[in-house]
């Protein structure tokens, strides 16, 4: 096993388990949180996360298989694959619009099975090598979603992307009628107050 | 060269000099928040009378006359209308009679920058906690160079949520320091906790708090607020430090006062080898140096203000600010 990546919550190991390439993200104990609630996030996340990735693959998401689970630590099957984020240096404009309807229909699978993701952006993202969309990470994800939660991960994916793609995403997350309230709930959200001035790099975004 | 900074977005009345970095004087004076909170009217008025003689002060703690003066800076937002109207009247009147140029600060931009300053670290991820605002920050050069919001509060600042709290379980002002001291030897209740990759929310955890109050102890109550929420801004830091690669972080805002936050993002930065720098409370506080230390490097930068800019803005984002420095 070999430590790949840091993350804020977990170390990411790279390895394979009996012939299965895996990854294993085992969550940091941090002493400068209390300790019922660190103990509380650290097993609740890693229980969670499993279970939610059970049950979007039980639902035909594409996600990555659990296959084991510890008290603190999960042992997750390796895609081999790119992030989003840096796939989109190199992707053709039409590819770039594909892939962003494949997140919407994924979103939209979730939020419809009453899960919110918690952090969809392109870096929680993989493309294989077929060009399939893959997402991971459900480390923040909700299982009974309120309408906010869900809402929340359609402003941190807008945030995230540029305006072509989130229409290309939009489109595929809105086909059916379904998640209606949850784009009604996004309006609201960015008609608060502190949202209403366009930052330099937003206006930026909006251009290209 | 001596630059003159008037602070007034909210409670405080502020003014202090700078020259060339160097803060020659802070002085400062508030409106005193009784329970019903800040009335913006009252506190306006507050501030008209105080103005001249916080003015003055500084001026003599600076040991300078009104003739050393060679710039002028306020707080254009964000804000309360009423507050931010006494600071800038001030300013331009001081600006007409001394014929010196007058730049409009944000607000955010002075307490994250004033933190840099002092911390000595070139380009830190920043955390701004205030009453008002909850924000993860870092300077970027695209499109131009400002500072970019990598995460925030997607409804209230965690100092206001604190302040609710308080009002509700009947602490005395300042609040926040009220809640701590109610948190000392509480014990953790589970509580809500909301966070979206770096943003993150704080409402429905006041909700929960306040409601707590009627069945459990309120220094369990205050306590386990008061864990969530800062390991929540935390964690969304955390996010933002390794996502972005910085290897330094500055807490700045009037929360960031707080012994507690600042304890839990030193060990943080700690188990990514980085530094932690909270600036001194003098200056977490709002106040007229750090207005003076921005309107200094405008200076310093030549940038030009026209005249229809010289205004407040109650809703002033900072990632709209350009930096010219």
């Amino acid at each position: 096993m070999r430590k790949v990546a840091e993350g804020a919550e977990a170390d990411i190991y790279e390895g394979r388990l009996l012939g299965i390439d895996v990854i294993v993200k085992r969550r940091r104990r941090k002493p400068y949180i209390a300790s019922g609630l660190e103990t509380d996030l650290r097993l609740h996340r890693t229980r969670n996360e499993a279970r939610i990735i059970g049950v979007a693959k039980a639902h035909g998401i594409n996600v990555p298989p659990v296959l084991m689970v510890g008290l603190d630590t999960i042992y997750i099957g390796r895609i081999d694959g790119e992030p989003l984020s840096s796939f989109l240096l190199h992707a053709a404009p039409r590819e770039r619009a594909r892939i962003f309807a494949d997140a919407g229909e994924a979103l939209r699978k979730l939020h419809d099975l009453g899960v919110a993701h918690g952090d969809y952006t392109p870096a929680n993202m993989l493309v294989d090598g077929k060009h399939q969309l893959w997402v991971i990470d459900f480390g923040l994800a909700v299982q009974s979603a309120s309408v906010e939660d869900k809402a929340l991960d359609v402003l941190l994916l807008k945030r995230a992307i540029n305006a072509p793609n989130y229409n290309a995403f939009l489109k595929a997350y809105s086909e059916n009628g379904s998640v209606r309230p949850v784009l009604l709930k996004l309006a609201d959200i960015e008609r608060r107050g502190r949202y209403q001035t366009r930052s330099l790099s937003e206006l930026v975004r909006r251009q290209d | 060269m001596a630059v003159l900074g008037i602070e007034s977005s909210a409670h405080t009345f502020g003014a202090g000099v700078v020259e060339n970095g160097a803060v020659l004087s802070n002085t400062k004076a508030m409106y005193r928040i009784e329970s019903a909170g800040m009335i913006p009217s009252r506190a306006a008025d507050t501030h008209s009378r105080n103005a001249a003689r916080v003015v003055r002060s500084a001026m003599k703690q600076a040991g300078i006359g009104f003739d050393d003066i060679t710039a002028i800076g306020y707080t254009k937002g964000p804000g309360i209308g009423h507050c931010l109207r006494v600071g800038m009247l001030t300013a331009k009147t001081l600006s007409n009679t001394l014929g010196v140029p007058l730049y409009p600060v944000n607000h955010a931009l002075a307490h994250i920058e004033i933190a840099r300053h002092l911390s000595g670290f070139r380009d830190p991820l920043a955390l701004y906690v205030s009453g008002g605002n909850s924000q993860i920050l870092g300077m970027v050069s695209e499109p131009s160079r400002h500072y970019n919001v990598y995460g925030e509060t997607f409804d209230i600042g965690v100092g206001n949520m604190l302040d609710n709290f308080a009002r509700a379980a009947r602490l005395n002002p300042a609040w926040g320091s009220s809640v701590a001291r109610l948190a000392a030897g509480g014990h953790y209740i589970h509580m809500p906790y909301t966070v979206k990759g770096m943003d993150f929310t704080f409402t429905g955890l006041l909700t929960c708090a306040v409601k707590m109050l009627s069945e459990h102890k309120p220094s369990d109550v205050a306590f386990s607020l008061q864990e969530t929420a800062f390991a929540m801004l935390a964690e969304a830091t955390e996010r933002a430090l390794l996502l972005t690669r910085r290897r330094n972080i500055v807490a700045c805002g009037g929360v960031a006062q707080s012994g507690r936050l600042a304890s839990m993002l030193r060990a943080m930065a700690a188990q990514h080898d980085s530094k932690f720098f909270a600036a001194p409370n003098e200056y977490n506080a709002d106040n007229g140096a750090m207005i003076a230390l921005v309107a200094e490097k405008m200076r310093n930068a030549h940038v030009r203000v026209p005249e229809r800019e010289l205004t407040v803005m109650q809703k002033f984002r900072v990632d709209a600010v350009r930096l010219w420095w």
